[in-house]
């Protein structure tokens, strides 16, 4: 609302509507009007990223989001357009998809006005109806049909004051009798620009429309309105960045997997990080939040103290991995979203307090030897097909880090005495420089034990495990 | 022919159809291990006479401990199938092995049947990082079994342990040394593991002595004698012939393993691929 040395008012929530305040007032004359007045100075580079974030939120609905360039919007709004023709049925229908979309608007703190239709401009002239009756209910043309709109009134479509005296002048209500004049004697009325209008709205005039493109990564900043040193308040700012990214990178067919938290306090404090890097990528909100409250309550324990006032709280993802939609289980099959979050909950605080390379999965590995028949993998990561290649023999439950040399006593054929199963060759590794030629038996001492044991090629005897 | 020879096969017809239906039933069984738990809360152990003892199997919410000699006895192998099969109703949860030296061998455990994205391993450095590592898996909720190779931990982390198992609902395992046989422990299951020299290659035995058992049958310290096959083709001897063998052999030749008259000898085909159990009391 900065113009020049006199502060006007810009918009007006409706709450100050009531009470008198419009747009066009001085600050002066709203404060008089309006005593409980809440003035936010006008900041239009602000507005224009906050526009851009929620874009690319929508991004997840469509490819092509455009920015709406509509100079009859009233002052405070701004528009979108989502071309949702091609990808409506993955939202199951128009409909459904209309109720996500004002679901995430509602989610990054916008009220919507939404309306469907054949042509951008129908769909704008169904959303400025909504609003002119103050009903913020999407509204839904069906396809090819002029018929919702023909009956709506010709103000929906935001003349200019001269095209609007002259509407009036031609004694038409509504959209409909306006598309029954002729267009000739319209345009010498009316102006061509308007005509062109309405055979936009018919889809007879093709619209050039600006897309969006994606961001490249995440980086976005919340700034509180006074510094706080409140643990809540810090989740409360953190879990709307955390929506806004998921639901940007969502937009990519990708997941955040590792979210750097930046807090600034006030003044030249220097502000202190938190990296979130959940065990599994994941687009649940509510998983990361519970893990950024397990980190900040960690963080409070080491450095026993509690959290420094904090002006600014910044996120930004640098790393991202692709995630379909229906890829983000931990376990293929049975999968329950419950057990996947504590399961994924529980390999974080674990990995918080004894690091993340003690705390791992096991994956199966297509390698013959026996030491080498598993890897690790990062726990909770989603397991990766394993090479099903079938094992012959029995494995033991307990594996020696390293074969220990033994005493075998061994009948006239070289087997060894207690032997009850063997000899199982084991070849393999010339590939890699580690190349061993083994035969494996199991043995039975006199109580019972059994160990699993091999001779190598030079005739000497290991024991490499246990069948405990 | 003559009547008798009529008598006669229709006897051989009957007790072959009677021998089909035993074995769909065991089938049926096999598949759906579940159906012998008498509760939801148990798993079965696989040995119909050890689940006598213990009131119907492993407890989910529970501490057990395995008191176990040193090498390869074959508990794991009895007992670890069956204890990390997905539950019947719910998801899978995770399977989780605490220890700072100790972890199964994978490629055993998928044999077991166990599907390795269950599968968390977790290295504590020390004791006490495993004592709380323990503790919060046991809790977590989202754990079916937390397996730990223990040594010693004062009463009162063990309390909590098992109240963390309680409240976490999982299947706690604590693997230790027979010397602490002798030490008290809130572990609401206690079992003493000896083994026993196997009758056939295929074939491994156990002995187990319940120490303690909570909600368990008052069969008091009665050992039990557990065996088991890995061959699936390991066919069954009729389950009389089999039990009067196992007698004979198991006072015969191992008459000092067992605890005269109150022993209990359970047969059982326990591989990874085919756990159908046939178990006699003698």
């Amino acid at each position: 609302m900065h113009d020049g040395a006199r502060e006007r008012v810009v918009a007006v929530s409706p709450r100050a509507a009531a009470h008198g305040v419009a747009p066009g007032q001085t600050l002066s004359a709203a404060r008089a009007l309006c005593s409980g007045l809440v003035a936010l100075r006008l900041e239009p580079e602000a507005d224009a990223r906050l526009l851009a974030r929620l874009a690319a939120a929508l991004l997840r609905f469509t490819p092509d989001v455009c920015r709406e360039r509509d100079p009859a919007l009233r002052a405070g709004a701004a528009g979108l357009l989502l071309e949702v023709g091609r990808t409506a049925f993955h939202f199951g229908g128009e409909e459904s998809l209309a109720t996500q979309v004002t679901a995430a608007c509602a989610r990054a703190g916008f009220a919507t006005q939404l309306g469907i239709a054949d042509t951008p401009e129908a769909a704008r002239v169904l959303a400025r109806a909504g609003e002119l009756a103050g009903d913020p209910e999407p509204r839904h043309a069906p396809r090819a049909g002029t018929g919702l709109f023909a009956a709506l009134p010709w103000q929906a479509l935001a003349p200019s004051v001269e095209v609007a005296a002259a509407c009036r002048a031609l004694g038409v209500r509504t959209i409909g009798e306006l598309l029954q004049l002729p267009r000739a004697g319209l345009a010498t009325r009316t102006s061509i620009a308007f005509v062109q209008q309405l055979q936009r709205l018919l889809g007879e005039l093709e619209e050039p429309l600006e897309r969006i493109a994606p961001p490249q990564f995440f980086d976005e900043e919340l700034e509180f309105e006074a510094p706080v040193n409140d643990a809540g308040a810090l989740l409360v700012a953190a879990q709307q960045l955390l929506t806004e990214a998921v639901e940007a990178l969502a937009a990519r067919g990708e997941a955040p997997l590792v979210a750097a938290f930046t807090f600034v306090p006030p003044g030249k404090a220097p502000p202190w990080s938190l990296d979130l890097a959940p065990s599994a990528p994941t687009r649940d909100v509510a998983l990361l939040v519970t893990l950024l409250s397990h980190r900040l309550e960690h963080e409070q324990r080491q450095r026993r103290q509690a959290v420094a006032l904090v002006e600014k709280v910044r996120l930004v993802v640098a790393k991202t991995v692709p995630l379909a939609a229906e890829q983000e289980a931990l376990f293929a099959a049975g999968r329950d979203r419950g057990a996947e979050r504590t399961a994924a909950a529980l390999i974080d605080r674990l990995a918080m307090r004894l690091g993340r390379e003690q705390v791992r999965g096991v994956e199966a590995r297509c390698d013959p030897r026996p030491e080498r028949a598993f890897g690790w993998r990062a726990a909770g990561a989603v397991a990766t097909s394993a090479a099903q290649q079938p094992v012959a023999g029995a494995r033991p439950f307990e594996l020696a880090g390293a074969p220990q040399p033994c005493a075998v006593t061994c009948d006239e054929r070289g087997q060894p005495l207690r032997a009850v199963r063997g000899p199982e060759r084991i070849t393999g590794g010339w590939w890699d420089g580690n190349d061993v030629e083994r035969d494996y038996f199991e043995v039975e001492l006199a109580d019972g034990t059994r160990s699993w044991i091999f001779r190598d090629a030079a005739g000497a005897w290991f024991r490499h495990g246990a069948f405990s | 022919m003559s009547a008798a020879a009529k008598t006669e096969l229709h006897r051989r017809g009957e007790l072959g159809r009677l021998r089909t239906q035993l074995e769909a039933l065991d089938r049926a069984h096999h598949r759906r291990p579940e159906l012998s738990a008498a509760r939801p809360d148990r798993i079965a152990t696989g040995f119909p006479a050890l689940d006598l003892q213990l009131g119907g199997g492993w407890q989910r919410g529970a501490l057990h401990e395995l008191l176990l000699p040193d090498g390869g006895c074959g508990a794991l192998e009895a007992f670890l199938p069956r204890l990390i099969a997905p539950p019947a109703v719910g998801a899978a949860r995770l399977v989780a092995w605490i220890d700072p030296n100790h972890w199964p061998y994978p490629p055993a455990l998928r044999q077991a049947g166990l599907d390795l994205a269950r599968c968390l391993v977790v290295r504590p450095r020390d004791t006490r990082e495993q004592a709380w590592a323990i503790d919060l898996a046991l809790r977590s909720g989202a754990c079916d079994v937390v397996v730990a190779w223990l040594h010693h931990l004062d009463d009162r982390s063990l309390r909590r342990l098992q109240l963390a198992a309680e409240e976490g609902g999982a299947l706690g395992l604590l693997l230790r040394p027979q010397g602490f046989a002798r030490v008290a422990s809130p572990a609401a299951v206690r079992l003493l593991v000896a083994p026993l020299p196997s009758r056939a290659p295929a074939r491994r035995r156990l002995q187990v002595t319940p120490l303690r058992c909570r909600g368990g049958a008052v069969l008091g310290s009665d050992a039990v004698v557990l065996e088991w096959s890995r061959d699936p083709l390991d066919e069954p001897a009729p389950a009389a012939l089999r039990a009067g063998a196992a007698v004979a052999n198991g006072n015969d030749t191992h008459g000092n393993d067992t605890h005269g008259n109150d022993t209990h000898v359970a047969n059982a085909c326990a591989g990874s691929r085919d756990s159908g159990v046939r178990a006699v009391r003698a």
